[in-house]
């Protein structure tokens, strides 16, 4: 009786986020009464939240490896003014969103250069960084929405397979699988972890710990582009201020689904899951009537939530 | 007759699934130094913190002058004058000695602090140890000898008369010691009891007056240390007989030079010239502070090389990062394993295929079945116990641990080991296994370089021993000339 009840115990805290999820789940379901489960709705969660997830899973490779970057929606802006922006100047739209994204990429790169460089915390930089990203942002848009782009990239954000899966989620989806097997079947993924696990003992074992942080920044800001051009391609526009809270929002889904504050530890499915919270969230709360200043206050105190248990669930595997 | 400071009665107590503590009763007087022996996980420390209130005993009696008390919480314990001493500080570096000593106990009228009278005090204590300590200085600037001096200061001002010390000696030089042992004396003469936890044998015997032997949670001998001897002691603490404490070691040492240094500098060393044979143990001694970890971090490049050469196999190496050093055959243990060696909260596999895991990959995907096929094979090579592969280390015990980093640098087909204190924090009967793989792999062909601040251990188990002090290399020592008069000369400066 004893170890069964251990075991469930153990279950119970492997699996925090998806309870999480089924509790707020039937809570909707309730308050809601039955509208809560029409299939639209379902996906309306899943289409909402897919560029936030796709931007969580980039931070998460940040996140696994020990670092913490708050300049996530502000990058996610940037993407998209840049390549509307570069599209108005008359460059093709291929590779627009290919220096789009490479922005994304480039920004990135310099946080993580100048907090290894100066041997500072990534999260403070980000912010600096975060700021300054804004601000170019509305530079180049001088303070406006881009519109005006082609009709081709309408798919992106708007299209639909099968005229019902939305093509966003899908590659939210495709991509969750991609990052599941790097972190888990590739020695990139062991890196990362270890990185995050303790970099003393990463650099002592011949692993290069500056590169690794290089790779994941590069892969964090290439996901946070791609979310950045879905959004653009939804709103059909490119706006600075199309990132809002993203930056807390895509730490909050990352913490709630066991990726850890200070690295090394996390599982695609429980990001995925966390992803999928915040959606709820915010799709059940506005099926209830709040509006998005209350909305924020919800979303606070999951991201308070997420933290709490992260940091319990620490210290009791560390009694045990 | 001396007057009783202190009895445990029967003292039980258990946790979640382990009996930790078994009928424990033995007294302890004014004026005595008590050795609690017994090996990592025997109960000592849960013991102790029966006393110091930290645990509350399932069974028993505690007589603590005079009073009889079932259980004691930490403010009784302390009004009582319990001051516990650990390996790990309890001290804020960023403050100064004097606010660290009377932390919790500061003299003044409840409002105001008595900052005179704290300084006053705190430089009275240090000279009665014989010591120029500023009480100003910063707590951060100390070496981990005087920390630990500041806390049986601090221990002093509080009154102790019962003072409990786990493994003092650890971070300390024998000239420290000496200084601590003068000071337990001292004490000693005061009338303030003294329980001594150490795994350190000489050291027992040289300030001990009894001991107390536990094993798994029980009391397995009491004597007097007068009538004991070093082996008796060992057989009782890990209840059986070690034939011989170190292994018969053939020296397996060829004629190939494996490693050359010549002139290295940087990192703190100055100008250190050696050679490694194939096959041969090499020991490295000295004293806290003597370079000899900065040696070694400097050969596994972890440390900016200034000037010198290092040559592998006769043939210039100059790398400048770890994955250099490993590519090159070289492995580092470091001394600090939980925070250097091992990622604590990752699995057995994990660890030991860190550093090798590439050779399991084919386009970046790790081929898992034969990653775990090999984990296995060092499993049994090195009788790793764990309950499973995917077991998070941190479960191990220090020994098993040691073993896991082990295994890490047999897959990387390291020819030179470096090992930095690799019995450090581990208890008496694992040391042995750790010694025999030593030997083993030293037999096997591979080229061994031992840094160890116990002269025993290092006589024991190596084939020469290169002596540091200051940041450099002081002398050499053949093994027919062992001797650990010799080595303390040697490393305390004295050429």
């Amino acid at each position: 009786m004893k170890t069964f009840l251990s075991k469930a115990g153990g279950l119970l805290r492997k699996s925090t986020a998806q309870l999480i999820l089924v509790a707020l789940v039937i809570f909707f379901g309730i308050e809601c009464k039955g509208t809560f489960f029409t299939l639209n709705n379902l996906i309306s969660i899943v289409r909402q939240v897919s560029t936030m997830g796709i931007a969580a899973l980039g931070i998460s490779f940040l996140m696994i490896s020990g670092n913490l970057d708050f300049s996530t929606g502000q990058v996610y802006a940037l993407v998209g003014t840049m390549t509307a922006w570069l599209y108005s100047l008359g460059l093709h739209i291929v590779p627009a969103m290919l220096l789009g994204l490479l922005s994304g990429i480039a920004i990135f790169c310099l946080t993580c250069w100048i907090s290894s460089r100066f041997n500072i915390n990534r999260l403070v930089i980000s912010m600096a960084v975060g700021t300054a990203v804004s601000g170019l942002a509305c530079i180049i848009a001088q303070n406006k929405t881009l519109y005006g782009l082609p009709d081709s990239i309408k798919w992106l954000g708007q299209g639909y397979l099968f005229d019902v899966i939305p093509i966003s989620m899908v590659l939210f989806f495709v991509l969750a699988l991609l990052v599941a097997f790097v972190l888990k079947k590739t020695y990139l993924g062991r890196y990362l972890f270890a990185v995050g696990g303790s970099e003393d003992v990463a650099r002592l074992s011949g692993i290069n710990v500056n590169r690794i942080k290089y790779i994941a920044s590069i892969i964090a800001g290439l996901l946070v582009g791609v979310a950045g051009l879905v959004c653009m391609s939804r709103t059909f526009s490119g706006s600075p201020f199309a990132g809002g809270s993203l930056s807390s929002d895509v730490i909050s889904a990352a913490l709630l689904g066991g990726v850890s504050v200070t690295g090394g530890t996390g599982k695609t499915s429980g990001i995925v899951t966390g992803v999928i919270i915040i959606g709820t969230l915010s799709v059940g709360l506005n099926m209830m009537g709040l509006n998005s200043n209350s909305q924020d206050i919800f979303k606070g105190a999951m991201m308070m939530i997420a933290v709490v248990i992260d940091s319990t669930s620490k210290k009791r595997s560390a009694k045990s | 007759m001396d007057k009783t400071v202190l009895s445990f009665h029967g003292i039980g107590k258990s946790f979640p699934g382990v009996q930790a503590l078994q009928d424990i009763s033995f007294s302890l007087h004014e004026g005595e130094v008590l050795a609690l022996l017994g090996e990592n996980g025997a109960g000592k420390s849960t013991l102790v913190k029966c006393l110091t209130g930290a645990n509350v005993p399932d069974e028993g009696m505690i007589e603590l002058f005079g009073k009889t008390y079932r259980s004691i919480d930490p403010i009784t314990s302390r009004r009582c004058g319990v001051s516990a001493v650990y390996q790990e500080f309890n001290l804020v570096p960023e403050l100064p000695i004097v606010e660290n000593v009377f932390m919790g106990n500061n003299p003044g009228n409840g409002v105001i602090v008595d900052y005179p009278q704290m300084l006053r005090r705190s430089k009275e204590v240090f000279d009665s140890f014989g010591l120029d300590i500023d009480p100003t200085a910063n707590v951060g600037t100390l070496s981990p000898a005087m920390m630990q001096i500041v806390e049986v200061a601090k221990a002093i001002l509080l009154n102790v008369r019962l003072l409990i010390l786990d493994e003092p000696t650890a971070p300390l030089t024998v000239k420290e010691t000496e200084i601590l042992f003068r000071i337990i004396r001292d004490l000693k003469a005061k009338g303030v009891a003294v329980i001594y936890i150490s795994h350190r044998m000489e050291e027992i015997f040289e300030i001990c007056d009894r001991a107390v032997i536990m094993r798994d949670g029980r009391k397995v001998g009491e004597t007097l240390i007068r009538d004991t001897s070093r082996a008796e002691l060992i057989r009782l603490m890990i209840g059986r007989e070690l034939t011989s404490y170190y292994p018969e070691h053939e020296s397996a040492a060829g004629d190939e030079v494996v490693l050359q240094v010549q002139g290295l500098c940087g990192n703190g060393v100055r100008d250190v010239s050696f050679r490694l044979h194939r096959g041969e143990i090499l020991g490295v001694a000295g004293l806290v502070g003597a370079g000899r970890t900065e040696l070694m971090t400097l050969l596994f490049c972890d440390a900016k090389r200034e000037s010198g050469s290092v040559l592998l196999h006769g043939k210039e190496f100059c790398g400048r990062r770890p994955w250099h050093a490993i590519a090159n055959g070289i492995a580092y243990l470091p001394e600090d394993r939980k925070r250097l060696g091992l990622l604590m909260d990752k699995s057995v596999a994990a660890n030991t295929t860190l550093a090798s895991i590439k050779k399991y990959c084919r386009f970046g995907v790790i081929d898992r079945k034969k990653e775990l096929e090999r984990i296995r094979g060092y499993c049994d090579a090195l009788e790793i116990k764990t309950a499973g592969y995917d077991k998070e280390v941190q479960y191990l015990s220090g020994g098993n641990q040691q073993k896991v980093i082990v295994g890490k640098w047999l897959d990387t087909d390291s020819e030179i080991i470096i090992f930095d204190e690799p019995t450090r924090g581990i208890d008496v009967g694992t040391k042995h296994e750790i010694y025999a793989i030593i030997d083993r792999l030293a037999d096997e062909g591979r080229s061994v370089l031992m840094v160890s601040s116990e002269f025993e251990e290092l006589m024991g188990v190596a084939d020469r021993i290169l002596v540091m002090a200051e940041g450099t290399l002081v002398g050499s020592v053949e093994k027919p000339d062992f001797n650990k008069e010799r080595l303390l000369d040697l490393a305390s400066g004295s050429r």
